[in-house]
Parts: C-alpha cells; sequence; structure tokens
C-alpha cells in the first residue's frame, strides 16, 4: 500500500486543479484591488486578507459538499493544495500589514503587532489582532504538516484531531473580521456576513442528512444485485438515497462489502481491484483486508464493514454498518 | 514583555529547526520505511518539525522504542466534527451580529467610549 514519499504527487487532474486555483485567486486578487476603494496598499492587504477568507470558505465546504453530492470528490481529493495556498494567502496578509501598519513603529514590527492597540474608534477593549494570529498560526500548522508523512508519522487519529483546529481557525477569522473590518465599513463586512452562515447553514444540512441516513440505516436487508453481476477482483458499488454506498468484492469464490469510502481520502474503492488478496484505492494504493476492511499492519486505518447473505442467486446486504474493521465471514459463492 | 515572547518563539524555533535537521537527515529512516531512498521530500517536513518538535520527540522515541499506537477510531473524529460546527453556529452568527452592531449609530460610540474606558 505504502510507496515511497514524494514531495507532491503530481498527477494531470491535481496539475489542472491547482492551475485554476491559482488562476482563480489571481483574478480575485486583481479585481479586488481593481474595483475597490482606498489606498493601494490598503487594498493589498484587505485583498489577500479577503481572499484568504474566501478560500478556507470553499475549502470548508467541500466535504458537505462531496456529502451531498458525490460528484464533488474530485475537489475532496485535492482539498489540501488549496489549504496550503490559504494559508499562503493569509501568511501575505500578515506580512503586508506587519510591512504597512507597523514598519515606522519605534519598536521591531513583531514586538510592535504583539502590543498594538487597535486603533482609534474601534473596540479598544476587544483588540482583533489576536484573533488573526490566532488563526494564522492554526493554519500553518496545518499547511506545514500536509504532507502525507505527517498523517502516517502521528498517525491518523492525532493528524485528522490537529486538523481540526480549522474549524477554530475559521472561527478566529470570523471574530478577527467582525471586530476589524466590519468597524471599518469596508464591503469585505458584507462578503463574510453573507458566506461565514452560508458555510454554517451548509454543515447543517449536511449533518442533517447525515443523520437521517443514520436513521435510514436501520432499514432491512436490500437487494445489492446479482452474484454473477460482480466480477472476480473487482467491486459492484451499492448505492442508497440517504445512506453511505458500500462496495462488494468478489474474490477467490468469496464476497465482502466494505464502506464505498477509503479512509485516506475517500477515494473511491469501489472503482478498485483486489491486489495481493487486499482491497486496492485506485487513489493511493491505500490496501484493506476483505474480511475485517483492516490496513494490513503496520498500518493503522479501517473501514466499515457491512454483512452479507445469499439468497437464491441474489446478494442482500445488511446497510447497517459495523464499526471500522469488525471481522465479517466472507459470503461463499462459488 | 513583547520582545521576551518574541525572543522566546526565536529560540523554540531556532531547536525544532536544528533538531529537525537531525531528524530528516539521521532519523526519519528508522520512524517511517516509506522515508527510505525518498530524498525530495525530506525539506518539506523542516517548517512542521520546527513548530511541533516536542510532539516529534515523543512520538520518536516511542517509536524507537516499538510501542504500537492504539487502534484508530472514526468516531471521536466525527462526534468532534458535530460538536464544531454546533460550536460554530452559535458563535459566527454572535460575533456578526457583535460585529455589526458595534458598527451601527448606537453602538459604535458607546465602543470607543468603553474602548477608552478600558
Amino acid at each position: 500500500m505504502s510507496h515511497g514519499y514524494v514531495p507532491v504527487g503530481w498527477t494531470t487532474s491535481k496539475k489542472l486543479y491547482d492551475a485554476v486555483l491559482l488562476l482563480g485567486v489571481g483574478m480575485y486578487l486583481a479585481a479586488f484591488v481593481h474595483f475597490g476603494a482606498g489606498d493601494d496598499q490598503a487594498l493589498r492587504i484587505k485583498a489577500l486578507g479577503s481572499c484568504a477568507f474566501v478560500l478556507l470558505t470553499l475549502v470548508l465546504a467541500i466535504g458537505p459538499l462531496a456529502r451531498l453530492d458525490k460528484r464533488f470528490l474530485p475537489l475532496l481529493y485535492n482539498r489540501r493544495h488549496a489549504g496550503v495556498i490559504t494559508c499562503a494567502l493569509a501568511a501575505g496578509h500578515a506580512v503586508a500589514v506587519l510591512g504597512w501598519y507597523f514598519a515606522y513603529s519605534p519598536l521591531a514590527p513583531l514586538d510592535a503587532l504583539l502590543v498594538a492597540d487597535t486603533g482609534s474608534g474601534h473596540l479598544r477593549g476587544f483588540p482583533f489582532i489576536p484573533f488573526g494570529m490566532a488563526a494564522l498560526l492554526i493554519l500553518v500548522l496545518l499547511a506545514v504538516t500536509s504532507h502525507d508523512f505527517w498523517l502516517s508519522f502521528l498517525t491518523p487519529p492525532v493528524w485528522k484531531a490537529l486538523h481540526l483546529g480549522v474549524y477554530a481557525a475559521y472561527g478566529f477569522v470570523v471574530i478577527h473580521v467582525a471586530l476589524g473590518a466590519f468597524q471599518q465599513g469596508d464591503a469585505f463586512a458584507v462578503e463574510v456576513s453573507v458566506l461565514a452562515p452560508l458555510l454554517v447553514g451548509l454543515h447543517l444540512w449536511s449533518g442533517w442528512r447525515e443523520w437521517r441516513r443514520r436513521k435510514a440505516a436501520k432499514a432491512e436487508w436490500v437487494l445489492a444485485g446479482a452474484v454473477g453481476d460482480i466480477a472476480e477482483g473487482r467491486a459492484v458499488v451499492v448505492r442508497f438515497a440517504d445512506a453511505e454506498p458500500v462496495a462488494i468484492f468478489r474474490h477467490e469464490g468469496r464476497l465482502s462489502a466494505v464502506s464505498h469510502l477509503c479512509a485516506h481520502q475517500n477515494g473511491p474503492l469501489g472503482e478498485g481491484r483486489v491486489i495481493d488478496g487486499c482491497i486496492t484505492c485506485p487513489w493511493h494504493g491505500f490496501q484493506y483486508r476483505l474480511a475485517d476492511g483492516c490496513a494490513p499492519p503496520p498500518f493503522t486505518e479501517k473501514l466499515a464493514t457491512y454483512r452479507l447473505e445469499l439468497r437464491g442467486l441474489d446478494v442482500m446486504l445488511d446497510p447497517r454498518p459495523n464499526p471500522p474493521g469488525t471481522y465479517v465471514e466472507p459470503l461463499v459463492v462459488a | 514583555m513583547a520582545h521576551l515572547l518574541v525572543e522566546a518563539v526565536m529560540v523554540y524555533l531556532a531547536v525544532g529547526v536544528t533538531l529537525g535537521l537531525v531528524f530528516v537527515f539521521g532519523v526519519i529512516d528508522r520512524v517511517d520505511h516509506a522515508a527510505h531512498g525518498a530524498h525530495a521530500f525530506r525539506p518539506l517536513l523542516l517548517p512542521g518539525l520546527a513548530l511541533l518538535w516536542p510532539l516529534v520527540l515523543v512520538r520518536t522515541l516511542a517509536k524507537l522504542r516499538g510501542r504500537t499506537d492504539p487502534a484508530p477510531s472514526q468516531r471521536f473524529h466525527l462526534a468532534a466534527h458535530r460538536v464544531a460546527w454546533l460550536v460554530l453556529a452559535v458563535l459566527i452568527p454572535v460575533a456578526l451580529g457583535l460585529g455589526w452592531a458595534l458598527s451601527g449609530p448606537i453602538m459604535a460610540p458607546l465602543a470607543v467610549r468603553l474602548g477608552d474606558a478600558l
């Protein structure tokens, strides 16, 4: 399953994705500076901050969008690149602020930033700069640990827990803007006021659907298809209106059912093959054992497994997922 | 005080970079077999090593001692994800409402006065 690390696992689609992303960022920055009001340097600072916020919102929207509609999954696949670009934009915003508002301070710029008042006319009791600094620190932490090495070295639970920090970063950014740009009457305030609630709504909607899916998963056994439809070493994917898709693999005359989504980056496992007795994800080659959905040692990823039953030539599937890594005896069909 | 804090951060990062260099050129092969023969990616790790060096130190020692990792669970992650968005669902409207209110004609002068008083 594992392969030697490379700096970036470039593919044609990743290059295209990044090119579109960078082009979009460039156009946004140019448009912001061109159409915005105010002096050039202040506009550049706001453009970088605004662009970072929009990109962070998009990054956080990809997850629920992919859960609501699987056509968004290709975006999920390359989400880390968007996150790193977001961090670069936020860092650019901070550097520009340091180089402009604190350049002529008698203190060193970093020292001045830490003791800065938010300025007359602002809510002095609640300075907004620390919230921006906290958000930037989190974004930097996430960007510098985005390589696959960190996922493996820290273990997926620790890595994922660390990367949950992105939600705190988003909250800090909103507070940073609410106590900062809002107080200056910027158009940016309108942008944040629209996008942030939309993102929250999207996540709540997706979560509600997930909750409904779990209720629906209490249904009885469902017909997955005919035995003959499943080719040796391959899978069929069973999709539900309100439940996660399930991949049913056939290997050496036996059937096993696991989640269609790879535990690594939600790659489409059902489009993969059985190689060396393991389900192999077509995206990164992550492998899982058929019977229990566990990655072979020393790897630790696990998939949810499902129960199967044979009724005549029909394969029946219990849509209620077992806890990830649960052993299920493969169903003998030939 | 601010200067001391900045200096402390610089020292922390300098220690992290030094340990990071030792890690990427001397230790990484012993704790991750996928790093064998792969060198181009290693400089990318340095910023993370500089920031997270205490955690890296603990993890490296655990790995070198052969300690096995506990089985991962998706439940914590999913539950934390739910809690995070429920918190943001409250925090974001409150922050935006506060931001708008404070910038409005009634609250803005009060906010300035409050700030001056503080």
